[in-house]
């Protein structure tokens, strides 16, 4: 009892240190999301309407389908671009160092610059990327005017931006695989890919799996790449729900109906990453590979 | 006895001075502090005109204290100091857009001190302007620095396409279409361009008819003529090419980037963009493009001699918990004597005064002065101030995108806006 004490108080900072600067602010916005506020004005208590606001705003509802589609389509492409790279890479290309330099270096550029490239390499009349799809006959990307043209565009973006992330994370785990095991497994007359698929995918899960969890949380709060890209438009339809936070909170100054916002994004997440978060419990944990 | 009365009498003395001592203090502190955006601060401290607060301090014995954020920071940061119980902020800058019913509770009403200690002949101050900072007849702001639209035209493109200067706007809406054309290297060059992403320039536009979005008693008015005919007009110029097929993610930045580089001929834009357009240093067009008040429908010629185009501007307002506020009253009223205005004016500022366009020194340094005059002295602002200004504007701008991109008619779009606006207006 004593010794568990001591355990206790040891950790006891680590444990006010999270309750200051991730419980309370939390906190504070639980409890902002259930009142209407804004500059100049006493917060009045209004129970879960803000909830009841934003569950019943169409444009909630068309934010949080552009995210989920978005959110979705770039974590397991980026997955997947990462999970080949690494088994690549790790088979021993030539010039791997100037590669993995090239791979990771969208990771350096901030993502305002990256949207100014970008905007740039499709703008319609002088875009080096328009260009090349007229020469080849090919009609241009219609991402100022297309809900999902511009999301694709958003797409293949943070694609770019966050492929060096989960590369890092596999590339690293794919190098720290035992080379017996691919040594054995070409001895018993396996192929390339059996080995790909009996050796690495499985060895690999635990790390694709983190990787998984934090490029969902990160992506689900995706906005630079919108917000500068296309601010939302045309008309809202390319709305994320990072962007419709910001409208409410930034610029209607609705900081009741923002929070509410905040905290509805926080349980999607946590709903998404919960089945991840099991998995992971099951195989690292538990051995239950 | 005596000698404890006199020691009574000087210990009562000492006593009221030292708790008289921080109400002196009050009266005169060491600095009073601005919180403004940087470009308030160049202008009132620059080289050219000098620096329109140095005469203040020294007469006062007192210094200013600038403290400059961006436009979105500092008004956040006032909003905030605005609720304390006491702030050391003692004026502050503020754009129309934000002077809010909600806000103006708690400024400090000038009226008062406009009696007591009057800013010299203010009726010089353009009138729309002080209209807007006055709510139910009681004056929260002096205005300092405004941004006023112009017509912005490539007198080099005009003449290689044999086009004469519009006068009306039914006239440039016939240029644009000769100045949009595709160049023999392939480039394309779009006779009229403005900003997708905002409202403020299709109100520009709008206003050639006298028209609107929302009145300065709040009538939404986007179904009324005026406006549509400006939406209608984009929709057109957008089927026909005229504007670019990204228009909808067109920002201020690329619009003064493609006059620059002669990719637009023609746009509606704040007048002062004149300098940027014509810096030979970022601009491939200096010294082609020519800035004048929009040209206002052969309609309405009778009511107006240029388009009432938009003015936005920034105040000076004094927080209602202030601690200085007569002295930072006197500190304003200095800032804007027309002495000053023209000081600031030649440091950059744009004048709220109309006696400062007439001065040589502007005429000189602005070549669109008599231009940028004639619009201040019909303009209006925007949209008037309101608690849901914000909403409204995004609301217009989702419509118009859907208007003029073909996914609603102009018909239902404005109508929507109308229907969707109207509930959020003061009633």
């Amino acid at each position: 009892m004593g010794r568990r004490f001591i355990y206790l108080l040891m950790a006891a900072p680590v444990q006010v240190l999270l309750l200051a600067v991730i419980g309370m602010p939390a906190i504070y916005v639980l409890w902002l999301s259930l009142h209407k506020t804004a500059f100049g004005q006493v917060p009045e208590f209004v129970g879960l309407a803000n909830y009841g606001f934003v569950l019943s705003d169409p444009y909630f509802w068309r934010a949080f389908v552009n995210t989920f589609v978005v959110v979705n389509i770039v974590v397991y492409v980026e997955l997947g671009l990462a999970v080949l790279m690494a088994t690549l890479f790790a088979s021993g290309m030539p010039f791997r160092r100037l590669l993995i330099s090239i791979v990771i270096a969208p990771y350096a550029v901030s993502e305002v610059i990256a949207v100014v490239i970008w905007k740039y390499m499709l703008e319609p009349d002088v875009g080096p990327v328009s260009a090349i799809l007229a020469s080849l006959g090919l009609p241009e990307l219609a991402w100022t005017t297309d809900r999902w043209a511009a999301m694709t565009m958003v797409a293949l973006l943070s694609i770019w931006l966050h492929l060096p992330f989960s590369f890092l994370i596999l590339y690293s785990a794919r190098i720290g695989l035992p080379k017996d095991l691919y040594e054995s497994a070409a001895t018993d007359g396996a192929s390339a890919f059996d080995r790909f698929r009996y050796i690495t995918v499985p060895l690999l899960m635990p790390a694709i799996l983190v990787a998984l969890m934090f490029r969902y949380v990160f992506a689900f709060r995706l906005f630079a790449e919108v917000w500068l890209l296309t601010g939302g438009g045309p008309a809202r339809q390319t709305e994320v729900l990072a962007t419709y936070l910001y409208r409410h909170a930034f610029r209607y100054q609705e900081f009741g109906v923002a929070s509410a916002i905040g905290w509805l994004m926080v349980l999607a997440t946590l709903l998404i990453a919960s089945g991840y978060l099991r998995a992971m419990y099951k195989r690292m944990l538990t051995g239950d590979a | 006895m005596t000698i404890n009365k006199t020691w009574l009498a000087g210990f009562v003395g000492i006593a009221a001075l030292g708790l008289a001592a921080p109400a002196l203090g009050q009266d005169k502190p060491d600095n009073l502090t601005i919180i403004s955006h940087r470009v308030h601060q160049t202008v009132s401290t620059g080289e050219q005109g000098g620096d329109i607060t140095k005469d203040w301090q020294d007469a006062n014995g007192v210094g200013v204290e600038w403290v400059t954020l961006d436009t979105g920071a500092l008004h956040e940061r006032l909003f905030r100091e605005l609720q304390l119980p006491e702030t050391n902020i003692d004026i502050a800058f503020l754009l129309n857009t934000r002077a809010v019913d909600s806000v103006t509770k708690l400024l400090e009403p000038f009226d008062e001190h406009m009696a007591a200690n009057p800013v010299e002949n203010i009726d010089d101050i353009f009138p729309g302007l002080r209209a807007a900072m006055t709510f139910d007849g009681t004056l929260y702001g002096i205005p300092f620095r405004h941004a006023s639209s112009c017509f912005h035209y490539n007198q080099r493109i005009l003449d290689e396409r044999g086009v004469a200067p519009p006068k009306t706007i039914e006239e440039m809406i016939e240029a644009a279409r000769q100045l949009t054309f595709t160049r023999d290297d392939g480039t394309k060059v779009y006779g009229f361009l403005i900003n997708g992403e905002g409202y403020a320039n299709t109100v520009d536009l709008a206003r050639a008819w006298d028209g609107d979005f929302i009145t300065l008693d709040y009538h939404v008015a986007t179904t009324d003529e005026g406006m549509m005919k400006a939406v209608t007009l984009l929709h057109d110029f957008y089927e026909e090419g005229i504007l670019p097929s990204n228009w909808a993610a067109i920002k201020d930045e690329e619009v003064n980037n493609w006059m620059q580089t002669g990719r637009a001929a023609m746009s509606l834009n704040s007048c002062g963009r004149n300098r940027i357009f014509n810096d030979p240093e970022k601009s491939q067009e200096a010294g082609n493009i020519k800035t004048v008040a929009i040209p206002v429908s052969e309609a309405f010629k009778d009511k107006f001699d240029v388009a009432p185009a938009k003015v936005e501007f920034w105040t000076m307002v004094i927080p209602a918990n202030a601690k200085h506020k007569d002295l930072a009253w006197d500190l304003v009223k200095t800032m804007v004597s027309p002495e000053n205005t023209l000081k600031a004016a030649l440091n950059g500022n744009g004048p709220v005064r109309a006696s400062t366009y007439d001065s040589a020194e502007m005429k000189n340094q602005l070549p669109y002065a008599d231009e940028e005059k004639a619009v201040l002295l019909v303009g209006r602002v925007p949209l008037p101030p309101f608690d849901n200004a914000a909403k409204a504007s995004d609301i217009f701008v989702e419509e118009l995108q859907a208007a003029v991109l073909g996914m609603k008619s102009p018909e239902d779009a404005m109508a929507s806006v109308q229907k969707r606006v109207t509930p959020l207006l003061p009633q």
